[in-house]
C-alpha cells in the first residue's frame, strides 16, 4: 500500500491544488465529462420511462444487498456446478495469495488483464511482476495507465489524464522508434502489441461487471473487445468480483443492462457484453479450460447494516463523477485512491478508514448532481454529509478548537451571552470589515473566509429594530407594513447582488 | 487448499454478511424474489417480422455495422466476395458449426466453397485463425431494439472466430431477430427456473471502439473494425430477400 497517498501523507487539500494548477489537465477532465454527460442525458431521454426503470434498479440492488448472504451462497453453488472454482477472499492479501497460487500452479507466465477496478484496489499487479509474473493490461486506456506507471483516473476513461503526445511518447518508447501522436498509428501500435500478447499469454485475468446468482453466469462489458480476448485465448480465467456485484437473475441483469452503458457513455448497449457460464465444455474450439471466481470483501462488510449500505448498490458505471463539479475540477487522482469523484469520496473512507479517509467527504459541494444522476438512486449526498460528521467524531481535534467550540457553546446557551457576543463582534469587526464583509481575520477564523464570505454583524440587530419600530410605531395603520429598506437591509445583506 | 477449509472459510465469509445485516435489523430472504418482471418486457403490441427487421438494420447501422438481404446460396458467395475483395483477403474463417451441415445449411455451406476464396475452421490451429481476413458465423439471435447479435458458445464454434479477423460475417436467419433483449432472457431461460447457459453468450453490438486516446473515437481496436449481417432468405423462396417470416 506505499504507493497511496495516505502514505504520501498529502491531503486531498493538496492533491486538489495541485490538480487545479494543472490546467491541462482540467481541460481533459471536462473534455471527457462533458460528452459522457451529454450522451447520457440523449440516452436516458430516449427511454419511456427512465424514472420507473430507475426505481426499479435501486429495488433490486437493495434487495439483493439486503440478501447478500443468501445470493453469493447461489451464485458460488452455480459456478461450480458449471465446473468453475469459487474462492471467497475476506482481504485483498487473500485475493492476491489465490491469484498467485492459481498462476503458480498453471507455471503462467504472462497475464492478459481486462479492465478491473477491483485489481486496483488489491494491488494486484505489484505483487504479480514480484513473482515473475508478467500482466499486461489491455483496456487501451488501462495500457496506457500502466505504461506510465500511472493509475486510472476515471471509471470508464481511466486514461484521460494523458494527453497523446504522452501517449505517443509511452508507445514510442515501447516501439524503439518515433511514432506519430495520431490516433490512427496509436491505436494501431496498441492493437498489434497486445494482439501478441492475447495469443501467448496463459492466464487470463478481469473484473466482473455483474454475476446473476441464479444462473453461476459473469457478465463482461466491454466496447474494445479486450474483455473477450481474455476470457477466450489463455487456458486460465480468473475473475475478481466485489462482493456485492450480483443481481438474483437474468431478468435483473437485462434492467442492468439498460441502465449501465446509458449512464456510462450513452450508448443504448456496449459494444460486447459476454456472459460466461463456467469455463469451456466438451467440443469447443476455444474458452479457459479452468475458470476461477475470487469473490472480494476487502472492507465491503462493514458497510452492511449501517447507513451507508446502499453505497453497496453501486454499479460502477461513472455517472456521479461525470456531474460533479469537483470531480470536473480536480480528477481522480486528487482522491487518492482507486475511486474518485462522488462514490470514491463516500467509499474510500468507508472501505479503509475514516479517521485517514474522511476528509475525502470535503470535497463536495452537496449540490446533489451525483444522487439525480445515479442510476440506482443513491443518496450520495447524505453520505457525504454523514461521513462528514462521522469524520469529526474520531478526528482528534486540536485544544485550540476545543477551546473555542467549547466557549462557542457557553456563549450561545444563553440570549444575554448571544447580545452580548454580537455587541463585542460590532465592535471588535469594524477595522476588519469592507463594504459588508470580513476582509481579514485572525487564524483559526482566517481558514474559514480564505475560501467563503463571512457577512458582517449587522450594525444594529433585529430585535432592536423591531423594539425600535413597536415603539415608534404604536396605534399607527404602519404596523405591519414594509419598513424603511434601509434601516436592515444593508449591514445584513452585505456585498451580496 | 482442502476442500474443508474452502468450506469453513466460505461459511465465514457469508457468516460475516448474515450477522452485519442482522445487526441492521434485515428481513428474511422471501424465498423467491418478487421482483422479477415488476416492469412488463417491453409492453406494447407484438411487431410485424417487417417491422423488427427495419428497426435491426437502423439500430445496426447507427452502431456502425452493416446488413444485407441475402437471396439465396449464390447471393451469400457474392456478398462475401464483395466483402473479402473490400477487406483485401482471401482467407476465410468458419466454425466448425453442426448448422452446416443440416439439411437446410448445406447449400450456404457449398456458397462458401464456392467464393473461390480459402476456407478454415478453427480446427486449422490458432496461427492460420489469427490470419484470417474474415470471421463467419452462424448468429443465433438477433435483438433488434439495439441492433445486437447474440453467439453461444457451443461445439465446434469458436469464440475467436467473431473476434479475431478483422471482419466478422454474421448470418442471421429472418425469424431469429427478437424484438427486445428481454426476449433473449427468457429463450435463454428455456422457460427452465435456472437453466444451465451454455459457456459463453456474447452479445455484439457493432464493431469494436475506443476513445480512449482524447476522446477520438476508434473503430476495430481488438475486435473487428468491421461487422457485416447477412440476412438469409429462406433458400427457395419465392420473392427472394424480401419475403418476411418463417
Amino acid at each position: 500500500m506505499s504507493a497511496t497517498a495516505a502514505a504520501d501523507r498529502t491531503n486531498v487539500y493538496q492533491r486538489a491544488a495541485q490538480a487545479l494548477r494543472n490546467t491541462r489537465l482540467g481541460e481533459a477532465v471536462r473534455r471527457t465529462t462533458d460528452k459522457f454527460r451529454f450522451a447520457r442525458h440523449r440516452a436516458v431521454a430516449g427511454l419511456d420511462d427512465f424514472e420507473a426503470l430507475r426505481e426499479h434498479a435501486r429495488s433490486i440492488r437493495a434487495h439483493t444487498i439486503s440478501h447478500l448472504d443468501y445470493y453469493l451462497a447461489q451464485l458460488a453453488g452455480h459456478v461450480e456446478a458449471a465446473g468453475g472454482h469459487v474462492f471467497f477472499a475476506q482481504t485483498a492479501e487473500d485475493a492476491v495469495e489465490y491469484v498467485l497460487e492459481v498462476a503458480r500452479r498453471h507455471n503462467v507466465r504472462t497475464v492478459v488483464k481486462s479492465k478491473s477496478m477491483i485489481s486496483e484496489e488489491v494491488e494486484l499487479n505489484p505483487r504479480l511482476a514480484a513473482s515473475g509474473i508478467e500482466a499486461i493490461e489491455t483496456d487501451l486506456g488501462e495500457y496506457i495507465v500502466q505504461l506510465g506507471n500511472d493509475r486510472p483516473s476515471h471509471l470508464i476513461a481511466p486514461s484521460l489524464h494523458k494527453s497523446r503526445e504522452e501517449v505517443a511518447e509511452l508507445f514510442s518508447q515501447l516501439a524503439g522508434e518515433k511514432l506519430s501522436a495520431d490516433t490512427p498509428t496509436l491505436t494501431r501500435f496498441a492493437r498489434a502489441k497486445l494482439r501478441e500478447a492475447f495469443l501467448e499469454a496463459d492466464m487470463g485475468i478481469t473484473g466482473c461487471n455483474f454475476a446473476v446468482a441464479e444462473t453461476g453466469t459473469i457478465c463482461l462489458v466491454t466496447n474494445e473487445g479486450n474483455g473477450r480476448m481474455v476470457t477466450s485465448l489463455p487456458r486460465v480465467q480468473v475473475t475478481l468480483m466485489g462482493m456485492e456485484r450480483l443481481v438474483p437473475t437474468l431478468e435483473d441483469l437485462d434492467i442492468m443492462l439498460q441502465l449501465l452503458p446509458r449512464s456510462a457513455t450513452g450508448q443504448k448497449l456496449s459494444v460486447y457484453t459476454s456472459l460466461i457460464t463456467g469455463p469451456r465444455r466438451a467440443g469447443e474450439a476455444d474458452g479457459p479450460e479452468e475458470l476461477h471466481l475470487v469473490i472480494v470483501d476487502n472492507g465491503r462488510s462493514k458497510l452492511l447494516g449501517t447507513p451507508y449500505q446502499e453505497a453497496l448498490h453501486c454499479i460502477r458505471c461513472s455517472a456521479c463523477q461525470n456531474v460533479c463539479p469537483v470531480y470536473r475540477h480536480i480528477g481522480g487522482h486528487a482522491y487518492g485512491w482507486v475511486y474518485g469523484g462522488p462514490i470514491g469520496a463516500v467509499i474510500t473512507p468507508l472501505l479503509r478508514d475514516v479517521a485517514d479517509w474522511g476528509e475525502l467527504a470535503q470535497a463536495s459541494s452537496l449540490c446533489g448532481a451525483c444522487a439525480e444522476v445515479c442510476p440506482v438512486k443513491i443518496p450520495l449526498h447524505d453520505m457525504l454529509i454523514g461521513l462528514r460528521k462521522d469524520t469529526q467524531a474520531v478526528r482528534a481535534a486540536s485544544w485550540e478548537e476545543r477551546l473555542l467550540f467549547r466557549l462557542w457553546t457557553k456563549v450561545m446557551a444563553s440570549p444575554k451571552g448571544f447580545r452580548r457576543a454580537l455587541a463585542a463582534a460590532r465592535m471588535l469587526q469594524a477595522p476588519l470589515v469592507r463594504a459588508g464583509r470580513w476582509r481579514w481575520a485572525p487564524p483559526p477564523l482566517s481558514q474559514w473566509i480564505a475560501e467563503r464570505e463571512l457577512p458582517a454583524v449587522a450594525s444594529r440587530s433585529f430585535r432592536d429594530w423591531w423594539r425600535e419600530r413597536a415603539a415608534s410605531s404604536t396605534g399607527t395603520k404602519a404596523a405591519g407594513v414594509r419598513p424603511a429598506a434601509k434601516a436592515h437591509t444593508t449591514p445584513r445583506g452585505g456585498s451580496r447582488p | 487448499m482442502s476442500k474443508n477449509m474452502a468450506a469453513k472459510r466460505r461459511e465465514e465469509f457469508l457468516a460475516r454478511i448474515r450477522g452485519r445485516l442482522a445487526a441492521g435489523d434485515q428481513a428474511p430472504h422471501p424465498g423467491r424474489w418478487p421482483g422479477r418482471a415488476a416492469i412488463a418486457a417491453g409492453g406494447g403490441d407484438p411487431m410485424t417480422r417487417r417491422a423488427v427487421l427495419e428497426i435491426f438494420a437502423t439500430e445496426l447501422r447507427a452502431a456502425g455495422g452493416h446488413l444485407r438481404h441475402v437471396d439465396g446460396p449464390a447471393g451469400l458467395a457474392q456478398a462475401l466476395r464483395e466483402i473479402a475483395k473490400a477487406a483485401g483477403t482471401f482467407l476465410i474463417l468458419r466454425d466448425d458449426d453442426p448448422r452446416w451441415r443440416e439439411p437446410a445449411g448445406t447449400p450456404w455451406l457449398a456458397a462458401l466453397e464456392e467464393t473461390g476464396l480459402d476456407v478454415v475452421t478453427p480446427a486449422a490451429g490458432r496461427v492460420a485463425a489469427a490470419q484470417a481476413g474474415i470471421g463467419v458465423t452462424w448468429a443465433d439471435w438477433a435483438i433488434a431494439e439495439t441492433g445486437t447479435l447474440v453467439q453461444l458458445a457451443g461445439r465446434g464454434r469458436a469464440r475467436s472466430t467473431s473476434l479475431l479477423p478483422p471482419v466478422h460475417v454474421a448470418l442471421v436467419r429472418p425469424e431469429r431477430v427478437l424484438a427486445r433483449r428481454s426476449e433473449l432472457m427468457a429463450v435463454l431461460r428455456e422457460g427452465k427456473p435456472a437453466a444451465r447457459l451454455p459457456s459463453q453468450v456474447v452479445l455484439i453490438t457493432g464493431p469494436s471502439r475506443t476513445g480512449d486516446i482524447e476522446n477520438d473515437l476508434t473503430i476495430g481496436v481488438h475486435g473487428p473494425g468491421e461487422v457485416h449481417v447477412l440476412i438469409l432468405a429462406p433458400e427457395g423462396a419465392s420473392g427472394g430477400s424480401r419475403q418476411f417470416g418463417a
